[in-house]
């Protein structure tokens, strides 16, 4: 008892002789009250007050008293499960292959395995459909089945899958490159044969790494909104479209934030078994200490096959995106082939406006996020101060929620004084980067976990200050964490609507809006078009950052990015 | 540094002066542009407009009801306006430009206003059609028909007015337990019941599904574009919507706001709904329909708004329990 309030003791003395730290302490923790739990606090009264004004947990019971709604909890989370593991599957083959082994194109596998991140809203999902449905490309054209099961379980885990593994690699990219080939090394010394090494090494050294792209593909999976809507049908009932369409086609806003946070359970339940799991198992690769070594984790029969793997799937990726670029340069998708460049003229007469602001929010929102997330991560892991665990679990939390009760959320409590921002730039940029700041979050833990103390105790030692270690050394040592949560921000960023429907407005307003406007009316081909400029941008901007962050990498030497 | 912080305080002033009328639409977003286009062109007036699903519509309304965003709530089926007066999130205006329109087209009170009317029809993709050998449909009745298995998509009424109308417009023909029989009777030809009442068409334009079941404008903005889409309107009868306008409660440009309804409603406006191609039905006779497929050929079925809107909760559910599980 008494060492324990002495130490409590410390801590705060410790965080009073650090004023910097203290300030930067306070002002996360206000900037999470805000824009994090404000909103779900509101959102939360909304479901539990009845229409007389009284207080009560009845819409929780009546969400899911019905067996409809109970379908759609189980379907919500028989797929997010699926897809976690199958994501984080198919993410750790191309990293580790990419990594481990020296097969041929490499850049181009990592470009593939990163390009499914833009996987435009609806279209990506309709792209599903013409390569499945009744004339699939696949199905129909080159195996003859015309009845497979697109809409429903099959459709969904495939494009969910799809959508989603880009994150396990980039996550599980920056973890096994940093576990240094001499640890492999060591082991074949000591007797290992290779399978030995791989799990008895590498494996148990990529958990955390592992358990972290799973949590995140799970929440995601659970409050994806653009697939499930377009794929699932009513025959499979999906519960983030059930709340969405609670809120927008019953009108009953009550309802369908309750059956949010009955959502919600699951992923807080994912992530403190996350924690719980991963915070014993911590290894640290990156010490400082010489690394060099040459590259023989895998026998020669099973490097070909590992590499015939994301061959067969990067060449399902390439097929999905020619489908929406045959989209775009066509005059009807799937029945009149002849090219065209209307659509795009259409695009840039109509969406201009559209194109520039979604460019203007991306923008400003992506470096606040990830700088934010790897200043979090590194309080996280490396400082002790009052209300850590707080901050870790409120941090997420934006993140877990479907996107429609987190727009909701934030018109309830964004549209009065003293936080009057509804119609602006910056409830949009806000949302944003408070709403996919997480991932830079979770992928700054796994790797700053993986990193020796020692070396910033080096700095610490010869006299640096917090702010110093901050940028000097934690910062470029996190740089593939801080690359992806860049590149996740930004993308989010680009392809988010669930959230930003209730937020844009006339003078700021999302290609994605558009997509779905123009996809509703008819104008599938036009739609595609936006899809194509989406995805171009977004590769340009992977591209460019590449380039800028080419010299700054130094972690691991075969890091090849 | 301090003149550009002036500079900005006085383009704020100007900008907020000059402030353009702010319009929701839930007409598509380039159907919109046409009309309000017309719009400006014709009264000088700017307009602002984002496109917003109604349900989303709605919902955000209410939500920034305490400060309103917007100025008109410009599209959506006239049920979701109805709900939208009820809620008071909308204010009464009355026009001079409805005389002439049919009384079960606008609003008594004038909380809400008319802009055009889409009948419900059957989209069928010929090509495909002619992949699975099936017949031309003419009547209801004849979607049952066997070899349309699995081939037919139409939107779920929980989550879709669309959807709702269709089965309203089927007991106007059948009855009401008819209207039920007949629906359990085609689910095995039913594909997928597609969350958003658009999503029909998006199978059907692209070949994916045989025939949708929604409001056409969709379909014909595909044949336009070269799909070999084709449009049946059973000779039963078929129900339409109306799509309104309501001038939202605390709104900051009332006179815009008004100059809009005055205009979308009168003959000026309605010939532009034509006129600029969006392939809605005006709600005036008076005006020339163009090449559109003249309304008196097509049978519409007359639904009782009142009942409509109490039976919903009780309709949905009989079809969730006697219709999707099979």
């Amino acid at each position: 008892m008494g060492v324990k309030s002495e130490e409590i003791k410390n801590r705060t003395k410790n965080l009073i002789k650090d004023p910097l730290l203290l300030i930067t302490i306070i002002v996360i923790f206000v900037l999470i009250a805000i824009f994090i739990v404000y909103p779900l606090l509101k959102v939360f009264f909304v479901s539990l007050r009845e229409p007389s004004g009284n207080l009560s947990f009845s819409a929780y019971g009546k969400s899911l008293s019905n067996r409809y709604m109970l379908q759609g909890f189980r379907n919500s989370l028989v797929v997010a499960g699926l897809t976690a593991f199958f994501g984080m599957f198919i993410g750790y083959i191309f990293a580790y292959t990419i990594n481990r082994t020296d097969i041929p194109f490499k850049g181009f596998f990592r470009t593939i395995a990163i390009m499914p991140i833009v996987f435009p809203p609806f279209i990506g999902a309709l792209s599903i459909i013409m390569l499945f449905g009744f004339n699939g490309l696949i199905t129909a054209n080159i195996f003859g089945i015309r009845n497979f099961p697109v809409y429903g379980f099959w459709g969904l885990m495939i494009a969910q899958i799809v959508s989603f593994f880009p994150v396990a690699f980039i996550t599980l990219d920056g973890v096994i490159g940093t576990i240094s080939p001499t640890l492999e090394d060591a082991a074949f010394n000591l007797g290992a044969n290779r399978w030995q090494a791989f799990v008895k090494v590498i494996l148990p050294m990529s958990v955390p790494g592992i358990a972290s792209t799973m949590l995140i593909l799970f929440i995601e999976s659970l409050a994806d909104f653009g697939n499930p809507l377009i794929l699932a049908g009513s025959r499979f009932p999906i519960l983030s479209v059930q709340a969405y369409l609670q809120i927008t086609g019953m009108n009953d806003t009550r309802g369908g934030a309750a059956i949010a946070i009955w959502l919600l359970i699951p992923s807080l339940i994912a992530f403190i078994l996350q924690k719980y799991w991963v915070a014993k198992k911590k290894y640290i690769t990156v010490t400082g200490k010489p690394t060099i070594s040459v590259l023989k984790s895998v026998s020669k029969p099973m490097k070909w096959f590992l590499f015939s793997l994301c061959v067969i799937f990067s060449i399902f990726i390439l097929i999905i995106y020619v489908t929406i670029f045959w989209g775009a340069f066509t005059q009807s998708w799937g029945m009149n082939n002849t090219f065209t460049l209307n659509n795009f003229k259409y695009v840039f007469d109509v969406g201009l406006h559209s194109i520039i602001d979604t460019l203007i929010i991306a923008l400003t929102s992506t470096p606040v996020s990830a700088l934010l997330g790897m200043i979090i991560a590194f309080l996280l892991v490396r400082k002790t101060f009052p209300g850590k665990r707080l901050m870790e679990f409120s941090s997420v939390l934006s993140f877990a929620v479907p996107g429609t009760v987190i727009g909701i959320g934030y018109i309830f409590a964004f549209n009065t004084p003293p936080f009057l921002l509804t119609g602006t730039l910056a409830i949009l940029v806000f949302n944003f980067v408070f709403r996919y700041m997480p991932v830079g979050i979770q992928s700054g833990v796994a790797l700053l976990n993986q990193v020796d103390p020692a070396i910033e105790e080096a700095a610490y030692t010869l006299g640096a200050d917090n702010r110093q270690v901050f940028s000097k050394i934690t910062l470029p040592l996190i740089v593939p964490a801080f690359f992806s949560a860049l590149v996740f921000a930004f993308v989010r960023a680009m392809t988010a609507i669930s959230a930003a429907i209730f937020l844009v407005s006339a003078n700021w307003n999302l290609i994605t809006v558009q997509i779905l406007s123009q996809s509703d009316s008819g104008r599938l081909s036009e739609a595609c078009a936006f899809s194509v400029i989406l995805i171009v941008m977004i590769m340009a901007f992977v591209f460019i950052l590449k380039l800028f962050l080419k010299n700054k990498i130094s972690l691991s030497n075969n890091n090849t990015i | 540094m301090k003149k550009i912080f002036i500079i900005l305080v006085l383009l704020m002033l100007v900008v907020c002066t000059f402030a353009n009328l702010v319009v929701y639409t839930s007409v598509d977003e380039a159907n919109a542009r046409k009309i309000l286009n017309a719009f400006s062109e014709e009264t000088g007036i700017k307009v602002d407009y984002v496109f917003l699903s109604s349900g989303p519509a709605l919902a955000r309304i209410e939500a920034e009801s305490n400060n309103p965003q917007a100025d008109v709530w410009f599209g959506a089926p006239m049920a979701n306006h109805i709900i939208a007066k009820d809620k008071g999130l909308t204010m009464p205006y009355k026009t001079v430009s409805v005389y002439g329109v049919s009384p079960e087209f606008y609003d008594i009170d004038g909380y809400f206003h008319p802009i055009y009317m889409n009948p419900l029809g059957v989209g069928i993709n010929t090509e495909v059609l002619k992949q699975i050998d099936g017949p031309m449909p003419v009547k209801w009745e004849d979607l049952l028909n066997p070899a349309y298995s699995m081939m037919i998509q139409y939107p779920n009424p929980q989550s879709s007015g669309t959807a709702y109308s269709f089965i309203l417009g089927l007991i106007e023909v059948f009855g009401e337990d008819g209207a039920m029989e007949f629906l359990r009777n085609l689910a095995p030809n039913v594909q997928t019941y597609t969350q958003s009442g658009t999503g029909p068409s998006k199978a059907v334009g692209p070949g994916q599904t045989a025939m949708g079941i929604q409001f056409t404008p969709a379909f014909f903005q595909f044949m336009e574009q070269g799909y070999p889409i084709a449009v049946v309107f059973p000779e039963e009868g078929v129900p339409y919507e109306i799509a309104c306008t309501s001038i939202i409660k605390g709104a900051k440009n009332v006179e815009e706001a008004k100059a809009l309804i005055d205009w979308i409603v009168s003959k000026k406006g309605q010939q532009q709904i034509v006129d600029q191609k969006t392939y809605f039905y005006p709600i005036r006779p008076d005006v020339d329909f163009g090449s559109l497929q003249p309304l008196s050929t097509i049978k519409l079925l007359k639904v009782d708004e009142n009942w409509a809107a109490e039976n919903k909760s009780r309709i949905v559910e009989k079809w969730v329990e006697e219709v999707l599980p099979y």
